[in-house]
């Protein structure tokens, strides 16, 4: 409990927490199952190159997901590149991608050749906006690479419609959609495929890793290849591949937190209500809400809004928050388009609703390292801060 | 059983050598108490990935077993490649031998560049100076080149060659832990180079690669392209990636590090016996790794005289993996014959005439964990066999495919 401002760990003070509260997952893969499974890699001596747990973990997640196919890879990224290399309409094209999202995005388009293209996110969603979208189609775009945030799928019916409509292909970036659905049915199923993560900080923990999931008999096949040096067989090739393959290693971490991934969910909903509970009546703030609606959800992040209202900027929560080894971080902060992520050749576009979200919004420590009594001790810091900001806010700016 | 008749030959209804595959590939493995004490150290800590402690040992133990200032460990080789031609901040053509494996070809296509094949010398099965100095055009950015079967070629030439046209020299060297050559390790030449820990090497991490430098701002590069990190963005660069490697693959790296003495001496013990007999023979198939430095010996790499033998590779592949010795072609077919290259430039086998040969006549045999010198004696007896009774075997053979 801070008493005076010198309390707070940004000024000298003992920090709240003896260890860093991060903002991911962290879920522990189940011992026994990990030990048991790796058992076989050493019968085997099989360790990599699509190996059983591989093809296992590849079968539940299929099922999991309800489409025809799941590719593993070594993780998302690389699945991401060979996802639109593989589809895109023509070489040297754009592809059409929010700002408001994962700093990896504009890369992975240059990796596989293509250019990014930000378009602007639909305010109450934060999802990329299908009329900012449809506005920026011409011969030049190559494919849309729509993303599914945590708190909204991303406009699926507009967008399969305008990809139906534009012939432009259709893939989601779902890795903050896994075990979410939409009218019902798993994300997973949309667009001509959509790409999920196995990183420790999300839902299921492969350490690093990730999949496709795809309907698409022709694109699994490819993706298969790809993944694999695009080799036929051991003396031929497709095409140009890579590297993509998930080691049995990493399977077997995602394999043995497979079971417990409906309680993790349970557990992060869990934390979401006790953190709403702790933050109600703390004027200024705001959270980003799961939908009531029947709808799955994950409630992998905690995202608190921060309006002109509380005397502290966003900035200035986020330095004394990281100050007491709550890792919290700006959510989105800088907009890709205004940051180092930003290629060279583009000329930043205005995206007036995406630059007034990533001012706005923390993303708040959660996972299962997050304890109900952090979640407590964050809300009374916010309340000490409130009621002490005067004093506080003039030293933050002196320390620059 | 030592085979000693034609009918013994399984591809003629014999009985196999082996009851089970003998691969090749060293797939080594730490010992399971090793294994579970490391992993439950990760569980403990609960740290999985993004530059964990493990990890950060792992570059530090490699970069003071490769004798080099810097160590960087990725996700795998491949993306070790695409991350160096993104740190060197290359564009244009890049020469590179055609007598590789195809990632190492890839990895330039993915990072916006164009091969230029080199051919190789026959003597060092790597590309030299004198070969590739007519291939460096106004576009090139670098030359590529890779120490086949960890073994250096012509280094200090192309080192000359690369400054004197202010080109970049860097190094595949995917074959090469535990390999040195004029007395350092093969991290000690151009200006980075990739070795891969893909389980089939000598270090195995599942998966996994690193890129090692002496230069200091080299290695601030790498480490900010392997990455999308706002606290590991420490140079300006042209692209970024994720290609972190995780602390269960460093965990496997780590432990593999404290046995790789024993295993190389173990692949060396092996492939003297196989060239005890290649001697007794007077055969000189097995590429010799004593020149220039020490070999981890991870490859037994067979270059067949199809007179002695009086079949071909191919037939002699066949025969042999008929009795579960999964002997492989390898590098087989040389880039060039890959897609797309093979449609691009149809007539390179003509420029690559070494490669070509190379490609036709190698053959890699079984070494490694999965071999013991009782499965070498029998692999040779078979090759006995074949050298006795090659043009037997040759007329009852299947005819080959065109």
């Amino acid at each position: 409990m801070k008493h005076t401002v010198e309390d707070l760990g940004v000024f000298g003070g003992r920090t709240i927490f003896p260890a860093a509260r991060p903002i991911g997952q962290l879920a522990l893969p189940n011992r026994e199952a990990f030990f048991r499974l790796v058992a076989g890699v050493y019968a085997r001596r099989r360790i990599t190159n699509n190996g059983p747990l591989v093809q296992k973990l590849e079968r539940r997640l299929a099922q999991l997901h309800q489409v025809r196919h799941c590719i593993a890879v070594a993780n998302a990224s690389l699945g991401l590149i060979l996802l639109m290399q593989a589809l895109a309409r023509h070489a040297g094209g754009e592809v059409i991608m929010p700002a408001f999202t994962y700093a990896g995005l504009p890369h992975l388009a240059q990796w596989a050749g293509l250019r990014p293209r930000f378009c602007d996110v639909e305010a109450r969603s934060h999802a990329l906006d299908p009329a900012c979208a449809a506005a920026a189609i011409d011969d030049g775009t190559a494919l849309i690479l729509a993303v599914h945030q945590v708190n909204s799928p991303c406009f699926i019916t507009e967008f399969e419609q305008l990809s139906r409509d534009t012939g432009v292909p259709l893939v989601f970036d779902s890795v903050h959609g896994a075990r979410c659905s939409f009218q019902g049915r798993p994300i997973g199923g949309f667009g001509r495929a959509e790409v999920f993560s196995l990183h420790a900080t999300k839902l299921l923990n492969g350490f690093e890793g990730g999949y496709i999931t795809t309907s698409d008999d022709m694109l699994a096949d490819l993706l298969r290849r790809q993944r694999n040096f695009g080799y036929v067989d051991e003396a031929a090739t497709a095409g140009i591949g890579l590297n993509a393959k998930l080691n049995e290693l990493h399977a077997a971490a995602a394999l043995s937190c497979l079971d417990d991934l409906d309680a993790l969910v349970q557990r992060n909903q869990r934390r979401y209500e006790l953190y709403r509970a702790a933050f109600a009546g703390i004027s200024g703030l705001d959270c980003v809400r799961y939908a009531d609606n029947g709808e799955r959800w994950n409630y992998e992040f905690f995202l608190l809004e921060v309006t002109d209202a509380f005397p502290l900027s966003r900035n200035q929560i986020v330095t004394v928050l990281r100050a007491e080894q709550a890792l919290a971080r700006p959510y989105y902060s800088p907009p890709l388009h205004l940051s180092q992520h930003c290629p060279a050749f583009i000329d930043p576009p205005s995206l007036p609703v995406t630059e007034t979200l990533s001012r706005r919004f923390i993303q708040m420590p959660v996972g299962e390292t997050l304890q109900p009594e952090d979640i407590s001790a964050l809300a009374d810091l916010f309340r000490f801060m409130q009621g002490n900001a005067a004093a506080i806010r003039p030293r933050l700016e002196a320390a620059g | 059983m030592i085979k000693d008749s034609l009918a013994d030959l399984a591809i003629f209804g014999g009985t196999p050598a082996f009851a089970e595959p003998v691969h090749v590939g060293q797939l080594n493995l730490p010992p399971w108490n090793e294994f579970e004490q490391a992993f439950n150290g990760i569980f403990d800590r609960r740290y999985f990935t993004n530059h964990g402690p493990l990890v950060q040992e792992l570059d530090r133990r490699l970069a003071g077993y490769l004798g080099v200032r810097h160590v960087v460990c990725v996700t795998n080789a491949t993306v070790a490649l695409m991350v160096a031609c993104k740190a060197l901040d290359l564009d244009g053509e890049v020469i590179v031998p055609s007598f590789t494996f195809p990632a190492t070809v890839q990895a330039l296509f993915w990072a916006g560049l164009t091969p230029v094949f080199c051919d190789v010398d026959p003597a060092t099965h790597n590309i030299s100076a004198e070969l590739a100095a007519p291939l460096v055009g106004a576009r090139a950015a670098a030359i590529l080149g890779v120490h086949a079967w960890g073994r250096a070629g012509d280094t200090a030439a192309l080192q000359d060659l690369c400054a004197r046209r202010g080109i970049h020299l860097f190094y595949d060297a995917a074959h090469g832990v535990g390999c040195t050559h004029d007395g350092r390790s093969l991290a000690a030449f151009g200006e980075l180079a990739v070795f891969s820990f893909h389980a089939t090497k000598i270090l195995g991490s599942g998966e996994g690669g690193c890129l090692a430098t002496d230069n200091d701002d080299l290695a601030q590069r790498i480490r900010t392209v392997r990455n999308f990190h706002v606290s590991e963005s420490v140079a300006r660069v042209p692209l970024r990636i994720n290609g972190k490697m995780t602390e269960a693959q460093a965990a496997m790296g780590l432990l593999g590090l404290d046995h790789l003495p024993r295993w190389i001496q173990r692949n060396r013990e092996l492939y003297e016996r196989y060239r005890t007999w290649d001697s007794c023979r007077s055969l000189g198939g097995f590429v010799d790794y004593a020149r220039g430095g020490q070999s981890n010996c991870q490859f037994c790499v067979f270059d067949i005289d199809s007179a002695r033998f009086a079949m071909s590779r191919d037939q002699l592949q066949r025969l042999l993996r008929s009795e579960n010795i999964l002997a492989r072609r390898y590098f087989f077919p040389g880039v060039h014959r890959l897609a797309p290259y093979c449609t691009l430039d149809p007539e390179a086998g003509a420029r690559l005439r070494s490669t070509e040969a190379l490609c036709g006549r190698l053959l890699q045999l079984p070494l490694g964990t999965g071999v013991t010198a009782d499965c070498v004696d029998r692999i040779t007896g078979v090759l006995d066999l074949c050298l006795r009774h090659g043009a037997d075997i040759a007329r009852r053979l299947p005819q080959e495919q065109a």
